[in-house]
């Protein structure tokens, strides 16, 4: 078994992990480290004030070399370089390793497999299966869209074209130029992709299988996945993967012990012990696995997400009492279905009447329905609603009571829509790095004025450096992280009290921040490890015993002091043969083909062995007690004789000899000894 | 030999109070607890005095597992936890969660008399009943009990509705509830595994018929409709509220834009609208289709279908109403089929499958004259059958029985001679035993499995590594011999000489010897010119198994080993030893050596022994 690490950053998790000769991608999702380089692009019909900055100047140009004077793709704001063109990607696949060669792919949650439509477009060989569950596809396939319609409004507003960095005798004298101050982006510019296409989309979710928390599923014949809740987010899971198990369904066998014959691994992502809106997670089937590998960990350890949340409404309240606008950068999914209600509960609370809150988004509608529709992956209190036939959100009421007003149209232009928000209102839009998505026109909007303020609840960017672009600006700025992910306080004890597993794998960041159990062992990792996961000792394998006469098993007075309880014994004479990682038993029943070969155990009973061999017809032994200093009866050494030499039989305590030289005699004196005396196994 | 019990309590033999009682493992499930339409007495419920003549259940049934929220499947639950008493786990799927109570509240209240407050049961007892569900989703599995777990599967015919495959031990067993083959307008298609059940229990509602396809019906049944309304009639359209009622609503709102026809529809039963909702709380119960397009249009949003109000009865002109219950046994359906058969303009179409003894069920065997309440009506509207049932036909049962690869197939929820023709076709065609037990009546089905036991890897190991070098066949007959250790009813199978370690037992070794005395030797015998001997007369059989010889030192020969020992001792002597298990072996070398020795002795002046270069060289 080994796992092959394909990203630096524990947050960002993606593997392939290798089970007999079978490979599996653990989550692929989509870098967007790279995007804070980039200029804020605003929509179509918006003012971009943006395209006026300065171009960037080659220093090196003259007429000789061939370079051009200055780079349109490249701008300088605030003394600082900016990227001028729609947002590209790059993924985290490596030229080490044949993508078509994967089996499954699984996937923990919507955020994470963001970057997966890149992978079947690259390989067109590739058909492996991905398994999901039902949230996390329909919220990715939303996202997905989101993020193709964002794109495609870049590209309206700009046109660029890619020579500064395809052109190595152009990006070398970038390069050059900026010596140490380069962009981080510009490690891996060529290997940037535009944003993929619908079609990729499609392509990639017509390899989906949906499946449900809990369910069992036969990867191969030997392989059994499940997903386990994780609480994270609607349908967020961790990976269960039994393997060696024996779910073969027609030998219909469930582990008789309870030690189980397979070993286990756990893909463990985003997970959190916090009550929040989806089904909680549960970590009961975790408990002594064999590998634990663990990922998407709280991002600042010292955040509690709770006492933040109630950092936040204050916030809020503050700036809707002085008669401003929140603007809070955010996800189009997951987190915003919680805030909508726990705010207008705060409203509720502290009298703050009328407000409006915004969603917008290209996929606002989509997601609220989608969300409405996911009665089985939300907590027991809002099943219960469900039972009853209210929606397990309350969008709905929000809506209708103008609470929460939607707007889909991806597209805000400067003259309509934007002034028509009705005052006072709290605005959720995207994109968190503040590079692209309705949220750009409305900070250039709503920066002006000291009364406004803009919240980041989201920790993945530098709040200052997505803000950069923007300066100056007069609304109040709050960053206020809320992530619910276990931080390394709340893993410490579920690892070393709960889990307690006997392989932690992880990445070095988290090294340093796990406390270390002698009973753990931890395997760390960096990009690109190709690590051999120490193998664990099958203490049984699955069987199946077909027997069709009795078994007569012995009761065995146990000799050794551990165990009290009864106990039997018996031998089995069999064929072994192994069908679907099951071993069938199949007894021999026929005694006369049966292979004599057992083993003999105890010691001989003389007096009974002698009275088997008169019985026999051998007469006149000879007797002679050897080793007189023992005392102990059943410990003495016995000479018997017979009929002169023709036959000697010594019996210590571990062993008889029997000498002769006529085989019919022997075989007498072989069957006296045998008949109810030592042990046969 | 293990075995299953059946037991139906209802739905053997007969549509309507679905209950079957199984034992499997020294598990007993209840599967279903149904009421029957077509009686208004005691033998409305299944006789739960065969399980315990007095006193609560919960002793006697392990779980109980309910397929779908339809009254002939879960009826007499509230009945059965609350008045007969059970605690026990009782499993249903989300929607069937949520939709279940509706009915039940429905049926309690048409069926509680109005002056007395007798009824089957009260609305606390159907809310606490429903306290007690546990409910499960598609595909998961639920662990019951330890090696007790069952699993839903995707059963289309309404909403929610499922498949149970149940695994105790090694046992296990499919129950289909009721199913549908074949996708319609809301719903998706049956689904089961390739899971090679023991038993699977299924529905035979048309499994002698063969139907016609959907588009036909629906284009029959849009026709008749239109007819019907063209010459100011009305159209009455018994259905059960949730189900059937569904199916045809989106039809007729697909139809009525494309037609553009101006006649009110409504909807006339005692649940309120927020029946419709339930669909789109569980979307992915619902088709592919409709599942893919529901974050944009909600298509049980119905824009033309309103709610009925009693008034609207009077009403002259044509319309359309669906009306519940789908039997015409109480309620609106019956109040305005009264209302309604007198006129011949008037139109009824009976769109699903009626139980004996309700009023639908006599309409469509002929029955024209009807007395309500001592004034006999006669039905003089048209009277239509169209079978939009959701239930699969004779192809659809045999394509599932395919799919699961039973052992068996026991037949439930039909009539008798319908379940003589499928058993027939069963038997026959797909070559599984079949069988359709009557209510009241067990019937017992072995199930040969093997006992699970934890092999020592070890034992694999060395079967392996004897085996390593030969071929396929001989494998095969390679025996194992494995020591069974049977502790807490766990079976171990280990190697023999690791079950002696674990047990504390000494092996007592079993040494067989024959010595030749080497007195008349002139010079001793040499091993080496032993091992030519033993080799010709040991492995020139091509067929045999080849023994190994090899020699150890000048005095001391192994065979296989050590199973066997030639040694020539100080004084000369030949001394030849082996263990318990090889006594063939040691006979024959034993034998061969003798007679060498004979010749060797007779032949000693002749012979010299300087020839030993000559035989193959053993090391
Ligand atoms: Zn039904």
């Amino acid at each position: 078994m080994r796992l092959y690490c394909l990203s630096d950053d524990p947050n960002l998790p993606c593997f392939i992990l290798t089970i007999n000769g079978r490979s599996i991608l653990l989550d692929f999702p989509l870098p967007i480290d790279h995007l804070l380089d980039y200029l804020p692009i605003p929509s179509p019909g918006c003012l971009n004030r943006f395209s006026s900055l300065p171009k960037y100047k080659l220093l090196s140009y003259n007429k000789e070399n061939n370079l051009p004077q200055q780079i349109n793709e490249l701008r300088l704001l605030h003394n600082q370089l900016y990227i001028y063109s729609p947002i590209e990607f790059y993924t985290l696949d490596s030229n080490q390793y044949d993508f078509s060669l994967i089996d499954i792919i699984l996937i923990s949650n919507y955020e994470t497999f963001l970057g997966l439509p890149y992978l079947f477009k690259k390989y067109k060989n590739l058909h492996a299966q991905i398994y999901l569950t039902e949230p996390t596809y329909r919220f990715g396939q939303q996202l997905m869209y989101e993020m193709v319609a964002y794109v495609e409004q870049q590209s309206k507003m700009i046109q660029t074209n890619n020579e500064w960095k395809y052109d190595s005798n152009i990006f070398d004298a970038i390069e050059e130029q900026q010596k140490d101050k380069k962009l981080k982006l510009f490690s891996y510019a060529q290997k940037l992709m535009p944003c993929y296409s619908m079609e990729y989309v499609d392509k990639c979710l017509s390899h989906v299988t949906i499946v449900h928390f809990n369910e069992q599923i036969d990867l191969y014949s030997s392989i059994r996945a499940s997903a386990i809740s994780s609480g994270y987010c609607l349908g967020s899971c961790n990976w269960q993967l039994d393997i060696n198990v024996n779910h073969n369904q027609t030998s219909k066998i469930e582990t008789s012990s309870s030690q189980s014959n397979h070993s286990s691994l756990i893909y463990m992502s985003s997970s959190t012990t916090l009550d929040t809106y989806s089904t909680k997670f549960n970590y009961d089937s975790f408990i002594n696995c064999d590998y634990l590998l663990l990922s998407n960990l709280c991002l600042s350890s010292a955040i509690d997400a709770s006492i933040n949340a109630n950092e936040l409404t204050i916030k809020i309240g503050n700036i809707l009492n002085d008669h401003g606008s929140v603007l809070i950068p955010c996800s189009s999914t997951g987190l915003v279905y919680h805030m909508f209600e726990f705010l207008t509960n705060y409203f509720e609370q502290t009298n703050l009447l009328n407000i409006h809150m915004y969603f917008i988004s290209p996929i606002s509608n989509a997601n609220l329905s989608i969300s409405n529709a996911m009665s089985e992956w939300v907590t027991e209190q809002r099943q219960i609603a469900s039972f009853s036939g209210t929606p397990p959100f309350k969008h709905n009421e929000l809506i209708k009571s103008k609470c929460l007003i939607t707007i889909s149209s991806d597209r805000l232009d400067d003259t309509e829509t934007l002034i028509n928000f009705e005052q006072p209102s709290i605005i959720f839009t995207g994109h968190t790095s503040l590079r692209f998505g309705p949220i750009v026109q409305l900070i250039e909007k709503m920066k002006t004025s000291s009364s406004n303020g803009i919240i980041f609840i989201d920790n993945q960017y530098s709040y200052i450096d997505a803000l950069k672009p923007y300066q100056p600006i007069n609304m109040k700025c709050f960053y206020i992280p809320i992530d619910t992910r276990l931080n390394f306080s709340q893993i410490n004890i579920l690892l070393n009290d709960k889990i307690r597993p006997k392989n932690l794998i992880l990445h070095e960041n988290y090294f340093n921040d796990i406390i270390k159990n002698d009973k753990i062992n931890i395997l760390s990792y960096r990009k690109y490890d190709n690590i051999k996961l120490p193998s664990i000792n099958r203490y049984f394998i699955n069987g199946q015993l077909n027997i069709k006469s009795d078994i007569k098993p012995k009761l065995i007075s146990s000799s050794s002091s551990s165990s009290s309880s009864n106990l039997a014994i018996a031998s089995i004479h069999g064929h072994l043969d192994m069908c679907d990682y099951v071993y069938d038993i199949n007894e021999i029943d026929n005694e006369n083909i049966k292979q004599n070969n057992f083993i003999t155990y105890g010691k001989i009973d003389i007096d009974k062995f002698l009275i088997n061999l008169s019985k026999s017809g051998l007469f006149g032994l000879e007797i002679k007690y050897l080793n007189e200093y023992d005392n102990e009866q059943s410990n003495r050494s016995v000479e018997i004789k017979y009929n002169q030499d023709a036959a000697k039989i010594i019996v210590h305590s571990k062993q008889t000899d029997i000498q002769c030289n006529d085989p019919l005699l022997m075989n007498k004196i072989r069957d006296a000894l045998l008949m109810d005396n030592i042990g046969t196994l | 030999m293990s075995e299953i019990r059946i037991l139906p309590l209802g739905a053997g033999q007969d549509v309507g109070r679905s209950c079957i009682l199984i034992t499997m493992g020294g598990k007993n499930i209840m599967l279903d607890c149904g009421l029957h339409m077509g009686f208004h007495d005691d033998r409305r419920f299944p006789d739960f005095s065969i399980i315990c003549k007095d006193g609560p259940l919960t002793p006697y049934i392990h779980c109980v597992i309910i397929s779908h929220f339809h009254l002939d499947h879960c009826g007499a639950l509230p009945y059965m936890t609350e008045v007969v008493g059970y605690n026990g786990p009782l499993y249903m799927t989300y929607p069937t969660k949520a939709i279940c109570p509706l009915l039940l509240e429905d049926f309690r209240k048409v069926t509680t008399d109005k002056t007395t407050q007798q009824g089957p049961y009260t609305t606390e007892d159907i809310k606490n009943c429903m306290k007690k569900v546990i409910p499960v989703s598609l595909g998961q599995t639920v662990k019951v009990d330890t090696d007790f777990e069952i699993k839903a599967y995707y059963a289309g015919h309404v909403l929610g509705a499922a498949m149970f495959h149940i695994r105790v031990g090694q046992q296990t067993l499919v129950y289909t509830g009721d199913f549908n083959t074949t996708a319609d307008r809301h719903l998706g298609s049956a689904h089961i595994d390739r899971c090679r059940p023991d038993v699977l229990i299924t529905e035979s509602t048309y499994g002698s018929t063969v139907r016609d396809s959907r588009r036909a019906r629906e284009r029959d049944f849009m026709a008749k409709v239109v007819d019907c309304v063209r010459t100011g009639g009305k159209v009455l359209v018994p259905v059960f509220a949730v189900g059937r009622a569904q199916e045809l609503c989106i039809l007729l709102e697909t139809y009525l834009e494309r037609m553009n026809l101006n006649v009110p529809i409504y909807f006339a039963s005692g649940l309120s609208e927020k029946v419709n909702t339930y669909y789109s709380l569980f979307v992915s119960w619902t088709n592919e289709k409709i599942q893919s397009t529901f974050h944009q249009k909600n298509i049980f949003d119905f824009k033309h279908i309103k709610p009925w109000d009693r008034s609207y009865v009077e009403q002259p002109g044509a319309m359309i109403v669906f009306a519940s219950p789908g039997m015409l046994h109480a309620g609106y359906s019956l109040h305005l089929f009264k209302k309604w058969a007198p006129d011949e303009k008037n139109m009824i179409i009976i769109p699903g499958y009626c139980v004996a003894n309700t009023v639908g069920s006599k309409l469509l065997l002929g029955q024209r004259r009807f007395l309500f309440d001592g004034k006999e009506i006669e039905a003089k509207m048209q009277v239509h059958y169209m079978s939009f049932s959701a239930h699969a036909d004779a192809k659809g049962i045999t394509q599932l029985i395919r799919q699961c690869q039973p052992s068996n197939v026991v037949l439930v929820h039909g009539e008798d001679l319908v379940m003589d023709f499928l058993r027939g076709r069963v038997q026959d065609e797909l070559k599984i035993p079949c069988f359709k037990p009557a209510n009241g009546e067990t019937i017992i089905i072995q199930t040969p499995h093997g006992v699970p036991v934890d092999i020592e890897p070890g034992l694999v190991q060395q079967l392996k590594e004897e085996t390593a070098d030969v071929n396929r066949s001989e494998k095969r007959t390679k025996q194992m011999r494995g020591t069974l250790i049977i502790k807490d009813g766990r079976l171990r199978l280990v190697r023999p000489s690791t079950a002696m370690n674990e047990l504390g037992l000494v092996h007592h070794a079993v040494q067989f010897h024959s010595r030749f005395s080497s007195t008349t030797n002139i010079r001793p015998i040499q091993l080496i010119s032993l091992i030519e001997l033993l080799e010709r007369k040991l492995n020139s059989n091509d067929n045999e198994i080849k023994h190994r010889i090899i020699l150890i030192s000048d005095n001391l020969l192994h065979i296989d080993n050590q199973q066997l020992r030639v040694s020539i001792e100080s004084n000369g002597d030949i001394d030849i030893a082996w263990t318990l298990n090889n006594e063939l072996l040691g006979q024959q070398v034993s034998s061969y050596i003798k007679s060498f020795i004979d010749q060797y002795t007779s032949t000693a002046n002749v012979i010299t022994i300087s020839d030993s270069a000559a035989s193959p060289d053993p090391m």
